[in-house]
C-alpha cells in the first residue's frame, strides 16, 4: 500500500503492528479496542463480531472490527483458546493533554504462558512457561547423552525453578517432567530444533517458541537473573555451576520482559534449584495409567462428571492455593525418609486432633488465593475487589494461627514460626478501602472517608456545588416569576 | 452536552431573563446557563474530576505500599498451602479409614488388607475386598499374578503403586497396615488391548514403553506390567513376557520389586526356575459348577481351566467347550505341538439341551465387573450381547 496515502492513525498502527506480527493487534481507539487488515479478519471469525471496514469511499477500504475496551478480556480469551496470542496497545497519555495524535504502545503481550488473569487462569492449576536447552558440546550423533537444562516460571505466582538432566537417561526424563509440568509455553532454541524433535513432537496443547539462540546465552542469562534478583551472585540460589538451566532462566526472563514490557516483575524473586533424585521419578505413561490427576477415560464422560482420580479422592482442600499444592506432591513424591516422615507426623496429629483440623479447615475457608492476588498487585493489574479480597484473607490468620497453636510436630511448628499475621495489611486495607468498592478503579467510589484529608475536602467542595445547584432552582423561579424552571444536570457520559 | 442547566418549557420562552445564555433546544422546552451556574459548574466537575484522580493515585500508591510487602505475602501464600494440604489429607485420613504407613529406607513392602483409593470409593458399602502383598529385595522380588481377565488384576497392581505413591508424598494409605521401602521410580504398563492410542502400531507403543522401563529403571524402583506382550501372537507376546521378566528378575540387570500380571499360564513356571520369583493369583470359587472370582489374590498359580469355566459362563456351545477341554489336555501333555487331529464335527451331539438352564447371558451380564470397565468398555459389551442375541434368533 502507499504509505503517503495512510492517515496518521493508520501509520501509527502499522508501526506498531510490524514488532507484532504473529499477534492479533487490539489498537485501543476512545473506548474500543480494533482490529485492521488480516487481523481484523481472522479476529472477526473466532470472536464471531461483525467485520466493516474503514474508509469505505477508498478503493481499497481498510478490514475492522473491534471490542469495547472494559469487556477486552473475555475476547482475548477466546482468542488465547484458538491458540493465538494478542497484544494489547494503549493509549499510553492523556488524548485531553495529547498535542497531536496520542502515544500508543504495546504494553502487554497476551500468551498463553504469560497469563496473570484471574478470567483467564483454571483456579486450581498451575500455568507453566518453560525453556529448554541443550549443552552445545553435544553432536547431533550423540544426542542421547545430552544435558538438558529446563526453566519454568508460573508468573501468577512467581514461582520459579530450574533443573538439570545428565546421563543417557537425560533426554527420557526432561520427557516426564514436561509431561507432569504441562507447560502453556515452551521456548526452544531453534539451532536445536531437530535434536530436540522427539521431545518436542511428544508436547501436545501447548504452544511452541523456536527462539534466537542468543536469548539462551549464559552470560546475558545471567546478567539478567542478577538484576531481576537484585543479588550479586546467583550462587546463593544454588545455582552454581547449573549452566543449562541458567540459560533456560535467562530465555524464560528475555521472554517475559518482551511479552510484558511496562511490567515490574518485582514478585519473580528468587530461582529454586530442583534435583531430579530429590523426588520419585514417574514417567508420562505411569502417571496416565495410575489416573493421579486425569482419569483414563477422560474424554468419554461429560464435563460435570469426569470419573474420580487420586487427585480428587485425596482431594478436600479448602483453598485454591492447597489444591495446586497437592496435585504437585502428588505427582512429585519424595524419595528421601526424612520429609515423608516429617509430613507424616503432621498429618497423624491432624488426625488426631479433630478440633483443631476443624477449626483450621474453617477459618481457611475464607482464605483466597494470596499467591496470585500478591502477584497481581504487584503486575499493577490488580483492581479493588482483588485488595478486598486480600483483606479477607488476611483477616482469617490470627484464628488460624489460633488453632495451631496446640500442634506440637515439627513442621506444624515450623509452618506456626514461619507465620505472619499481616496485621498492618489488613489494617492498611481497612482503613483505606471501602468494602463495596467496585471492580473498576475508573469511577472512583474506593475510598474511604478519613483516609485521606485532601480527598475529603475535594468531595466536600462536591456536596457543597451540588446542595447550592440545589437551591438555585426555587431562586431562579422567584426572580423570573416562571413557575415551571427546572434546574438539573446532564452527568452520563 | 454536559453540565448543569436551566430549563425552562416553550410556553415560558418569553418571560426569559436577559442574563440566560441558550444551551440547548429540545422539542418542548430551551436549556439555558448562566455566568454563574457555569463557574459553579466548572468548581463542581472539575472537582470531580479531581476527585476520581485522587482515588485512583491513593489506590496505585496502596497497591505500591502492598508490593513492598510481597515477600511477605509469598512467605504466607505458602505456609497456608502446606497447612491446608496436610489438613486436607488429614480429613481424607479420617473420612476413608486410612492408616498411617511405616516409609523407611528397607527394601520391604509390606500392604495388609490394601484398598484401591479410587477404586474403593466407586464400591458399594462394603463392596471392595482388600488384599495384602508382600514384595521385598530378595525371595519375594518378582510375583506372577495369574487369573482370568476381568478378576480383579489390574486394581490390585494398581493399588500397590497407588499405596507406595501416597506414602511417600506423606499421606495416610488405605490399608489396615502398611510398610514401604523406599521406591525411587515407579513404571506401570499395560498391554496393548487396554490402551487407546491411536495411529501407531499398538504393539510397537507397548514395546518402546516396555524398554523405557528396563533401560531407566533401577533396584529400587517399583515396576508393575500388566498383560505385557498381549499386542502380538501368542508364541511372540510369551516369550517376550517371559524374557523380560527374566531381564528384570536378574540382580545382574534390574532386580527390581515387580508385580507381573499376566494371562499366559506358562509364566508360572518361572517360579521353579528363577530365584526371587513367586506365583500368585486371583481366588475362585466353584460353587454348583459355576465360577466365582473372589478378587482376592493369594499364592499359587491359577488353574488355567478356569478360562474355559469363563468360556462356558459366556455361553459357549457345549460341542466347543468339550473340544477345548480335549485340545487342552493335549497342550498339557509334554514336547507337543500338534494339536490332536479329531475333527470337531465327529462329536455326538450333546444331549442335556433339554434341561432348563439360566441363559449363559443372563449369567454374564451378573458375572459383569462394572467397577473395573471403562464406559467405552461397558458399552462395547452391551453391544456385543445385544449382536449375540440377535444372532439366536431363529
Amino acid at each position: 500500500m502507499n504509505e503517503a496515502e495512510l492517515s496518521p492513525l493508520m501509520r501509527q498502527y502499522w508501526d506498531i503492528k510490524s514488532s507484532y506480527q504473529d499477534a492479533i493487534l487490539f489498537f485501543r481507539v476512545g473506548d474500543f479496542y480494533e482490529m485492521f487488515y488480516k487481523d481484523a479478519e481472522v479476529a472477526s471469525q473466532l470472536l464471531s463480531i461483525a467485520l466493516t471496514s474503514r474508509d469505505k469511499a477508498r478503493a481499497e477500504p481498510v478490514p475492522l472490527c473491534g471490542v469495547p475496551y472494559h469487556a477486552a478480556t473475555g475476547y482475548i480469551a477466546k482468542l488465547l483458546k484458538a491458540g493465538r496470542t494478542v497484544a494489547l496497545c494503549d493509549q499510553v497519555e492523556d488524548p485531553q493533554l495529547a498535542k497531536g495524535l496520542v502515544r500508543r504502545e504495546v504494553v502487554r503481550l497476551y500468551t498463553p504462558g504469560t497469563l496473570i488473569d484471574t478470567e483467564l487462569l483454571p483456579a486450581t492449576e498451575s500455568n507453566f512457561l518453560a525453556a529448554i536447552t541443550a549443552s552445545s558440546r553435544s553432536s547431533p550423533q550423540s544426542y542421547s547423552s545430552l544435558s538438558l537444562g529446563l526453566a519454568a516460571l508460573d508468573l501468577s505466582t512467581g514461582e520459579f525453578w530450574v533443573m538439570e538432566f545428565q546421563g543417557d537417561q537425560a533426554q527420557a526424563d526432561l520427557q516426564d517432567e514436561l509431561a507432569r509440568l504441562e507447560p502453556q509455553e515452551l521456548l526452544y532454541p531453534m539451532t536445536l530444533q531437530a535434536q530436540m524433535q522427539p521431545v518436542l513432537d511428544r508436547l501436545k496443547n501447548l504452544r511452541l517458541c523456536a527462539q534466537e539462540p542468543s536469548c539462551f546465552e549464559l552470560e546475558a542469562a545471567e546478567q539478567s537473573l542478577r538484576k531481576q534478583f537484585g543479588v550479586d551472585s546467583l550462587d546463593g540460589f544454588g545455582c552454581r555451576g547449573l549452566s543449562l538451566g541458567l540459560q533456560a532462566a535467562g530465555a524464560v526472563m528475555q521472554y517475559l520482559r518482551a511479552t510484558q514490557p511496562t511490567a515490574c516483575l518485582d514478585h519473580v524473586r528468587r530461582l529454586r534449584v530442583r534435583h531430579p533424585d530429590h523426588e520419585m521419578h514417574l514417567d508420562s505413561v505411569t502417571v496416565r495409567n495410575l489416573e493421579l490427576i486425569r482419569p483414563l477415560a477422560d474424554h468419554l464422560a461429560p464435563n460435570d462428571q469426569k470419573p474420580p482420580t487420586l487427585l480428587s479422592v485425596l482431594n478436600r482442600t479448602v483453598t485454591v492455593m492447597g489444591s495446586r499444592l497437592l496435585r504437585d506432591w502428588i505427582i512429585r513424591p519424595l524419595v528421601k525418609p526424612a520429609p515423608i516422615q516429617s509430613r507424616l507426623d503432621a498429618v497423624a496429629e491432624l488426625v488426631e486432633q479433630l478440633r483443631a483440623r476443624t477449626g483450621i479447615r474453617t477459618a481457611l475457608r475464607s482464605v483466597q488465593d494470596v499467591a496470585r492476588l500478591s502477584s497481581r498487585i504487584s503486575l499493577g493489574a490488580a483492581n479493588p475487589r482483588d485488595v478486598l479480597a486480600l483483606q479477607q484473607s488476611v483477616a482469617a490468620l490470627p484464628e488460624i494461627r489460633r488453632h495451631m497453636a496446640s500442634l506440637r510436630c515439627s513442621l506444624l511448628q515450623d509452618l506456626a514460626r514461619s507465620w505472619d499475621d499481616l496485621a498492618d495489611i489488613h489494617e492498611l486495607i481497612e482503613r483505606a478501602i471501602l468494602p463495596d468498592a467496585p471492580a473498576s478503579i475508573r469511577d472512583g467510589g474506593l475510598i474511604k472517608n478519613g483516609y485521606h484529608p485532601p480527598l475529603d475536602e475535594l468531595r466536600k467542595t462536591c456536596r457543597e456545588g451540588k446542595g447550592w445547584i440545589a437551591g438555585l432552582e426555587a431562586r431562579e423561579r422567584a426572580h423570573s416569576g416562571i413557575e415551571s424552571i427546572k434546574c438539573s444536570a446532564i452527568t452520563s457520559r | 452536552m454536559f453540565g448543569y442547566y436551566i430549563e425552562v418549557t416553550k410556553a415560558n420562552l418569553a418571560r426569559v431573563p436577559a442574563h440566560y445564555i441558550r444551551k440547548q433546544t429540545l422539542v418542548n422546552a430551551e436549556r439555558f446557563t448562566t455566568t454563574e451556574l457555569k463557574e459553579l459548574e466548572d468548581r463542581v466537575t472539575g472537582a470531580e474530576l479531581k476527585v476520581t484522580t485522587r482515588e485512583q493515585e491513593l489506590f496505585e500508591e496502596i497497591c505500591t505500599k502492598l508490593t513492598q510487602e510481597t515477600p511477605r505475602l509469598q512467605m504466607m501464600a505458602t505456609v497456608i498451602a502446606v497447612l491446608d494440604v496436610l489438613t486436607a489429607l488429614a480429613e481424607t485420613a479420617a473420612i476413608n479409614q486410612y492408616a498411617r504407613p511405616d516409609v523407611n529406607e528397607g527394601g520391604t513392602i509390606r500392604i495388609t488388607e490394601g484398598r484401591h483409593p479410587v477404586v474403593e470409593r466407586l464400591a458399594l458399602s462394603g463392596g471392595f475386598i482388600p488384599n495384602d502383598i508382600l514384595l521385598d529385595l530378595e525371595a519375594n522380588r518378582l510375583l506372577i499374578i495369574t487369573g482370568p481377565n476381568m478378576a480383579g488384576k489390574s486394581t490390585y497392581l494398581r493399588q500397590v503403586a497407588l499405596i507406595a505413591l501416597m506414602a511417600q508424598m506423606g499421606s495416610f494409605v488405605p490399608a489396615r497396615s502398611a510398610s514401604v521401602g523406599l521406591v525411587d521410580r515407579i513404571f506401570t504398563r499395560v498391554g496393548a488391548s487396554d490402551n487407546l492410542t491411536g495411529g501407531q502400531s499398538t504393539f510397537m507403543v507397548e514395546m518402546t514403553e516396555t524398554a523405557q522401563i528396563l533401560n531407566s529403571a533401577t533396584t529400587r524402583s517399583l515396576i508393575l506390567l500388566d498383560e505385557i506382550g498381549r499386542g502380538t501372537s501368542t508364541y511372540d507376546g510369551l516369550s517376550i513376557a517371559w524374557a523380560v521378566a527374566e531381564y528384570i528378575q536378574d540382580r545382574r540387570h534390574l532386580g527390581a520389586r515387580t508385580l507381573f500380571a499376566t494371562h499366559y499360564h506358562e509364566m508360572t513356571q518361572l517360579a521353579g526356575l528363577r530365584e526371587g520369583v513367586k506365583n500368585y493369583s486371583v481366588s475362585v470359587r466353584e460353587r454348583d459348577g459355576e465360577v466365582l472370582f473372589l478378587r482376592k489374590i493369594v499364592e499359587g498359580g491359577a488353574d488355567r481351566s478356569y478360562g474355559i469355566h469363563v468360556a462356558r459362563l459366556a455361553g459357549l456351545p457345549p460341542p466347543v467347550l468339550t473340544r477345548a477341554r480335549e485340545v487342552l489336555a493335549q497342550l498339557e501333555r509334554p514336547a507337543t505341538g500338534v494339536l490332536p487331529d479329531q475333527a470337531l464335527e465327529n462329536e455326538p451331539p450333546p444331549s442335556d439341551h433339554t434341561l432348563p438352564q439360566p441363559h449363559p447371558i443372563i449369567e454374564e451380564v451378573r458375572q459383569m465387573d462394572l467397577f473395573s470397565m471403562t464406559p467405552l468398555e461397558a458399552l462395547n459389551r452391551l453391544a456385543e450381547l445385544q449382536r449375540r442375541l440377535e444372532d439366536e434368533k431363529p
